[in-house]
């Protein structure tokens, strides 16, 4: 480090500040609404500067853990960004969760600090280093975070850009790998922290189960709808039911509607209820899947969506994303029709996708592997 | 200010100050003595450079508490004028300067830490610029800890800097305060709107605090004190917020006592001044710095073409940077733009120097860019910016 405080301002746009504070105000739990916010505000702010600044397609990775972990990855061109926001006034160091230095998915290049101010609307970068400067950090096992201190860090992020003109090598990065968990035990922890008396997940399970946790993307995110308060079913494997293993909920549509189906031996149609229970109302519909076999890896999905006999579908919004939380069919229901079809679309094994409905403020998301 | 001309006064003497104001040199008399003996062992006469360089050596390789003394004399010009400098720019300040100064020599050692001499940097130079930026640095923290009510700057700071602001406590005060700080941080939330006026956090916030930090305890390696209600956590917070205010931001009375009553105590803490043995390593430095100076034009031609093809507002915010040393803040003022834009076009004109600087090191010297070459030419640029636009000194 030199005694220099060359720090770099970045606006916060207005429509970005709006969007963030609509993004915030998600989260019923105060902590994971202000974590998320600085979490967005910096990502955004941070990469389109980048943009600006160095051209080339800066994205930002992974963001179902952005209430709970400080810090957000840009990646650019190979490079890993970790940008860390702070909203210290003395500046004294730089706090790294352990997750941007532990975990092989999540490890950064660079790590930069970020003061967010919100007030005057500002992001603030004023120091950096990067990966081999984290061995002069000491570790707070208590908040699991590194902790590195300020004389370490370069404070004039000008070097940074030139490391990039001048080609300067990356520092090698040596990280241990971390294993996978079994499913019951990611959908136990999954469950466990999503009780309401833990105020911060990462510090309520052991560390090393903490970042196995990391590598299991669809729990973070139930997770992540489950401490938001949203109803959130488990995980439906589809490969199961060609093997004739269904769980209780999923029906024969013929026995618990009368909905008689030709018989059609590559076909497979379950139907399940499903029940919105939103201010004061309860209402009812069925969500029928039919899976149809198109070779030997793929598989044909089309969802439906049914009203009990007689009745109408009520108004809602329906989408399937995929893995990595792009919706890839959106429709909505006018509150007229007892059956809505989505488009059909093609699976292979290994696929993740989930069904998202929304009536009113009320969401339910049902998640499907294959 | 009179400015020192000998050698003796350079490394022997310190500022004496009176009413805020700078009054004379005071010569330490056992610095004096044990440095003309020096003097009189030297055959050639050595000038400024090298005898810098020669104490730097000696602080750095091996901590003499009579190297420091020298080098914090001959760092007293370079700390004044960095005061002044600041004073004259900062507005609405209640320092004096006497304060300013006391406030940047405090950080004399941290400039030594950063000094590279193998890059052929001057060290009263390179301080100059130092010392201005830590007292930058230094405001710019305590501006805000002036205008952030106590439960917000408790969020603000760093565990550094409480732990600091606590030292004189005993350990396990220290790590009591320091847990239920943190768990402070973890219950108590913002919202979005004015972050540097929090309120006093309400009695359900307090609750939760007293009860996470009553089970923490349990796992904590020392054994801490217990909290016993919400009222009692108010109190713990409001004694750091206390300690962290003083730490960051020492009454003004405390900084006004005159600089020359440490002389007393170093005349006792001296060792005898060792020669040292082997001067070489001090006189490739001094060569390199010469070499430097011989490359100067050339360097400054290189230099002085990339700000002359600018553009003219890049020109201006760098004129007003470091030649009259506004502020940012001043200059988005004076210029009508947003302060991220000045500080965006100020930042991007000196990645153009800085790239110029090291593609000239790369055509002319030869020299393979580095991190570490980066770094040192990312400071000889500043060194030169200072100079160019006319520091004093």
């Amino acid at each position: 480090m030199t005694v220099q405080f060359y720090s770099t301002l970045l606006e916060i746009p207005p429509q970005l500040k709006a969007q963030a504070l609509r993004e915030y105000r998600k989260y019923p739990r105060p902590q994971e609404g202000w974590q998320y916010l600085l979490n967005y505000l910096v990502a955004k702010t941070v990469v389109n500067w980048l943009r600006e600044e160095l051209g080339g397609k800066p994205s930002i990775s992974d963001t179902p853990t952005w209430q709970f972990v400080n810090g957000v990855k840009i990646s650019l061109e190979g490079i890993n960004l970790v940008v860390l926001p702070d909203e210290s006034i003395d500046r004294a160091s730089l706090v790294i969760p352990r997750e941007w230095v532990e975990h092989p998915d999540w490890v950064g290049d660079y790590f930069f600090a970020a003061t967010v101010d919100i007030d005057r609307e500002m992001v603030e970068l004023w120091g950096f280093c990067d990966y081999s400067a984290i061995k002069q950090a000491t570790i707070d096992y208590q908040d699991q975070n590194y902790i590195l201190d300020r004389s370490k860090l370069s404070c004039d992020l000008n070097l940074w850009l030139s490391y990039r003109q001048f080609n300067i090598p990356l520092a090698p990065k040596v990280v241990n790998s971390v294993p996978q968990l079994a499913s019951t035990r990611v959908n136990n922890l999954t469950d466990r922290l999503a009780l309401t008396s833990i105020i911060s997940p990462r510090l309520a399970i052991p560390f090393s189960d903490w970042l196995s946790l990391l590598h299991e993307r669809r729990a973070l995110e139930r997770l992540g709808l489950l401490r938001q308060g949203q109803r959130v079913k488990s995980v439906t494997n589809l490969r199961d039911w060609w093997a004739g293993i269904f769980s209780s909920e999923w029906q024969e549509p013929a026995l618990s509607y009368g909905y008689a189906l030709r018989g059609e031996e590559e076909k497979i149609t379950r139907l399940r209820q499903m029940m919105f229970t939103t201010e004061g109302e309860t209402v009812q519909l069925y969500i029928l899947v039919s899976l149809t076999k198109k070779s030997q890896q793929e598989v044909g999905v089309l969802f439906q969506l049914l009203a009990p006999p007689d009745q109408r579908l009520p108004i809602l919004e329906v989408a399937i994303r995929d893995a990595e939380g792009n919706t890839v069919i959106t429709t909505a229901t006018q509150g007229n029709e007892s059956l809505l079809k989505l488009r059909s679309f093609s699976c292979t094994s290994g696929d993740q996708f989930s069904l998202v409905l929304q009536y009113k403020n009320e969401t339910i998301t049902e998640e499907f592997t294959i | 200010m009179v400015v020192r001309h000998d050698i003796v006064s350079k490394f022997c003497s310190y500022a004496c100050f009176a009413e805020g104001k700078f009054q004379r040199w005071v010569l330490k008399a056992r610095l004096k003595a044990e440095f003309e003996k020096l003097l009189a062992q030297s055959e050639e006469k050595l000038g400024e450079v090298f005898w810098s360089l020669y104490w730097f050596k000696r602080w750095q390789e091996r901590q003499e508490r009579i190297a420091q003394a020298h080098l914090e004399a001959y760092l007293q010009e370079p700390c004044y004028w960095a005061a002044k400098t600041f004073l004259t720019h900062v507005e609405g300040s209640n320092y004096s300067l006497a304060d300013c100064f006391q406030m940047a020599a405090m950080e004399t050692v941290k400039v030594l830490q950063h000094f590279q001499p193998a890059v052929g940097q001057h060290l009263a130079k390179y301080a100059q610029y130092s010392f201005a930026n830590l007292l930058r640095e230094t405001f710019r923290c305590q501006g805000e800890v002036d205008i952030c009510t106590d439960w917000a700057l408790l969020r603000k700071i760093s565990e550094k800097t409480l732990r600091a602001a606590l030292s004189q406590h005993s350990t396990v005060t220290i790590e009591s305060l320091v847990l239920c700080w943190k768990t402070f941080k973890q219950v108590y939330v913002p919202k979005p709107g004015n972050t540097r006026k929090l309120e006093t956090p309400d009695a359900e916030t307090l609750g939760s605090l007293v009860q996470i930090y009553n089970s923490r305890i349990l796992t904590a390696s020392l054994s801490l004190s217990r909290l016993r209600d919400g009222s009692t956590a108010l109190l713990w917070l409001q004694k750091c917020a206390t300690a962290v205010r003083q730490y960051l931001h020492p009454a003004v009375t405390s900084l006004n006592i005159p600089l020359t009553e440490e002389g007393g105590e170093l005349q006792d803490q001296l060792p005898d001044p060792q020669q040292t043995e082997d001067l070489t390593e001090v006189l490739i430095q001094l060569e390199a710095y010469q070499e430097r100076e011989w490359q100067k034009q050339e360097l400054k031609n290189c230099l002085t073409t990339t700000i002359a093809n600018l553009p003219q507002e890049s020109q201006q915010i760098l004129a007003g940077y470091y030649q009259h040393h506004w502020t940012q803040k001043q200059l988005s003022e004076k210029l009508q733009l947003s302060q991220p834009t000045i500080n965006r076009r100020l930042q991007k004109a000196r990645q153009t120097l800085l790239q110029s600087l090291v593609t000239w090191l790369q055509q002319t010297m030869n020299i393979t860019p580095s991190a570490d070459i980066l770094k040192s030419s990312a400071d000889l640029l500043e060194e030169w910016l200072d100079q160019y636009y006319g520091a004093t000194l």
